[in-house]
């Protein structure tokens, strides 16, 4: 074994090959390595990688999905073994679109890519109630919430929902990200969440948002 | 108008764009969401798929629809004045409509439509000339829950142009009705002058939402034109092949014609396939691309030799956050070809972003391109008085033609001047303070705000109007929780 192994699975990562990935990931696991350093040093170095590319305009968005869609695979057979061993994921992230709203398509882009860093998406799907989103993070113990709106009527979904997350002593324990073509920073922030302004961003900001929570 | 229309597709192509969705018809069908109406589809002919909410057309259905298709119809305005024939090959311009938000003159910003701006917006409209037909910008102040019945209201005050607008709220269906045959004097001049076209739109991919089945079948029950928009996402909700995508746009929507006809036949509708482009580096759907304007150019095609229909299409419809030159370049190019084609409207001035917002000075800008793409249409006429043999026999001797008979006959055939433009020499364009196109728009906006006065609603209508809404109050917001 050896870092020669890690190179190849970050580059069946890389190129989206789900089969290779999870035939790797489990000779890998074979030889011995625990999931949580396959993780790291493979399957994250690699998303990171895909990553760094997207944004220079090198890859584009089929690539990522299917580098995502191999990431999963892999995590198919590690993560038994992560909860098994006490290692948290990335981190669990409910997503949905407000109240009223049915538009989804920008929703389900942020949610593939946040699932292909590593994150677990809970997907509420759309017109989602504020009490659901609540009961959910409430039920899973969920630190982030996403919403997405793209109509000026259902963005004061987002407020309310914020506010009833306070009422409901929620707001205090999750960080909450908003996104969507008419939401503005500017507004994010009166509403008390955090922008992005796209599906790539949606990711570095889901990984600040946790980071903020564990200091 | 031109006697050689720009076409992008051969006759054989659109052939089988049409055969493939007949196809896709029979073998895949449409998702129709309301049970009603697969009861209506199944007792029109159409087969339901077992245990699914799937509707297969045969193609029997489709001929027997596209018979009673209209290929030109009235649309009134509440001033008689303003009504005009839609496909008959003259080219109307509508402003774009939708967002909830504005860039403000005064600051640059962009903040919340306001009710006052709902009103400007259509004040504007009225104003221009190339504009003939007013879509919404929703204010942000009134209730969500009956907003659009507010905006159609604010329209009806602010202009006697025809207006297009959709519904917000499905509830609001019966009460735009209403409202649209209060201004127009009952129901029966409603039908013979629609004052409004709505607009509904199937749902990518494949799927005709309840709202959508209810509007064909009001819209068809009133003779109010309604005008078919569906905009699946190249590669996202479409295939991501340009051609792909406009076989899903064109099966989602001759669906929608199909049922209307059937249940209404000669009922007026609008083709609008406005495919939106997927950038697959960043995951935005493109209205401004040069692909769109291919695939608008390809629907004018589809909409005018397959089906007969008339057609509005995205024109001024600019990805540009902002009034500059990409706003100028795409705006342009997105007018001209869908023109050339032969569209009977073009939609989109004023708007910015894709649709997201709206800029007051853009749409006096896209007003005034509108007016020069109209003109480009026309293109001259070639013959033996136009091409003034006599002219070019007597420059010999005369030197120049400015007083030549021909000249003095002709020099006033352009009836087109473009306002907005400059065509001074520098010196002069200098003494008038430097401006920029923009910036002649944006005085153009001030000046038109105050001095333009739209012809008034009658009283009498105003208080049946306030009535409406005030039922419409009542009764809308008590529901929604
Ligand atoms: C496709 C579409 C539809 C489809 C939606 C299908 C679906 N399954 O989603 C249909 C036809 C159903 C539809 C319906 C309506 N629509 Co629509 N629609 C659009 C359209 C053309 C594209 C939207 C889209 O999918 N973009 C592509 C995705 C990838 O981009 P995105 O959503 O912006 O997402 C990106 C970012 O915003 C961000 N993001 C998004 N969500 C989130 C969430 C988080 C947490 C984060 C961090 C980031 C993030 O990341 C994404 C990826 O990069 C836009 C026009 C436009 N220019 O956007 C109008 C538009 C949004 N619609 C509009 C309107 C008015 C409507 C209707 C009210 C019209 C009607 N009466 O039918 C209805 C509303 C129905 C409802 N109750 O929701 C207006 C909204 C105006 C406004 N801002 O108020 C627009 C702008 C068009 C217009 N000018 O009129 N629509």
């Amino acid at each position: 074994m050896g870092n020669a192994d890690f190179a190849q699975l970050q580059d069946a990562i890389y190129s989206g090959d789900s089969d290779k990935s999870l035939s790797i990931t489990e000779s890998i696991l074979a030889e011995g390595i625990d999931a949580k350093t396959i993780l790291n040093d493979g399957l994250i170095k690699g998303m990171d990688k895909v990553g760094v590319d997207f944004k220079n305009g090198d890859l584009f968005l089929p690539e990522v999905l299917l580098a995502a869609r191999a990431m999963k695979s892999s995590m198919t057979v590690l993560k038994p073994l992560l909860i098994k061993s006490g290692v948290k994921s990335s981190g669990k992230v409910i997503l949905g679109t407000v109240k009223g709203d049915i538009h989804d398509i920008g929703k389900n882009l942020v949610g593939m890519m946040l699932e292909g860093s590593g994150f677990e998406i809970i997907d509420l799907g759309n017109d989602v109630e504020p009490e659901i989103f609540i009961d959910m993070a409430i039920k899973e113990n969920c630190k982030v919430i996403g919403m997405s709106a793209m109509l000026t009527t259902t963005m004061m979904m987002m407020k309310e929902t914020i506010i009833k997350m306070k009422d409901r002593g929620v707001y205090d324990k999750v960080k909450v990200m908003v996104g969507g073509a008419p939401v503005t920073p500017q507004f994010a922030e009166e509403i008390g969440a955090f922008y992005s302004a796209n599906a790539s961003e949606a990711v570095d900001l889901a990984k600040k948002l946790f980071s903020m929570q564990t200091n | 108008m031109i006697d050689n229309k720009w076409r992008i597709l051969s006759g054989n192509q659109i052939n089988q764009i049409h055969e493939m969705t007949l196809r896709v018809f029979s073998e895949v069908g449409i998702e129709v969401l309301q049970e009603k109406a697969r009861r209506t589809w199944v007792d029109l002919g159409a087969k339901q798929e077992k245990d699914s909410k799937r509707i297969l057309i045969p193609p029997a259905l489709v001929e027997k629809a596209l018979k009673t298709v209209k290929s030109d119809f009235t649309c009134g305005g509440r001033d008689e004045k303003n009504d005009f024939v839609l496909g008959k090959g003259k080219l109307f311009g509508r402003n774009g409509g939708g967002p909830g938000q504005v860039i403000d003159l005064d600051s640059g910003e962009l903040r919340n439509a306001t009710r006052e701006d709902s009103a400007n917006y259509a004040k504007l409209v009225d104003a221009l000339p190339n504009t003939q037909i007013a879509a919404p910008v929703y204010e942000q102040d009134s209730k969500p829950e009956t907003r659009d019945l507010h905006t159609l209201a604010m329209m009806f005050r602010n202009t006697s142009k025809h207006i297009n607008i959709r519904l917000l709220n499905p509830q609001s269906l019966p009460y735009f009705i209403q409202m649209a045959a209060i201004v127009s004097g009952g129901e029966e001049n409603l039908r013979s002058r629609p004052l409004i076209t709505m607009l509904e739109s199937p749902v990518a991919p494949l799927k005709h939402p309840e709202v959508l089945t209810e509007t064909i079948l009001a819209c068809g029950k009133y003779g109010i034109p309604l005008e078919l928009c569906s905009m699946p996402i190249t590669g996202a909700t479409g295939p991501v092949t340009l051609a792909g995508s406009l076989l899903m746009s064109n099966v989602e929507m001759l669906a929608a014609v199909v049922f209307g006809q059937l249940t209404n036949p000669g009922m007026p509708m609008i083709f609008a396939p406005r495919i939106m482009v997927m950038d697959m580096a960043i995951g935005y759907a493109l209205t401004g691309s040069v692909e769109n304007a291919l695939l608008v150019t390809a629907g004018v095609q589809l909409a005018k030799e397959a089906y007969h229909m008339p057609v509005n299409m995205h024109g001024p419809y600019t990805d540009s956050p902002t009034s500059d030159c990409q706003a100028g370049i795409e705006n342009t190019y997105f007018s001209l070809m869908p023109a050339i084609a032969g569209v009977d409207i073009l939609t989109g001035a004023g708007h910015l972003q894709g649709g997201l917002v709206v800029n007051f000075a853009q749409l006096v800008i896209d007003d005034e391109l509108v007016g020069m793409v109209d003109r480009a249409r026309e293109g001259f006429a070639v013959d033996e008085e136009m091409l003034g043999f006599e002219a070019v026999k007597d420059s010999v001797t005369t030197g120049n033609l400015l007083t030549h008979p021909h000249t003095l006959k002709h020099y006033r055939d352009n009836t087109f001047r473009p306002k907005l433009v400059t065509r001074l020499a520098r010196a002069n364009w200098m003494a008038e303070g430097s401006k920029t196109m923009f910036d002649r728009a944006v005085d153009k906006v001030h000046h038109l705000l105050v001095n333009h006065v739209p012809n008034p609603l009658d009283e009498g209508k105003e208080k049946q109007i306030s009535e409406l809404l005030n039922e419409a109050d009542k009764k809308l917001s008590q529901g929604v929780n």
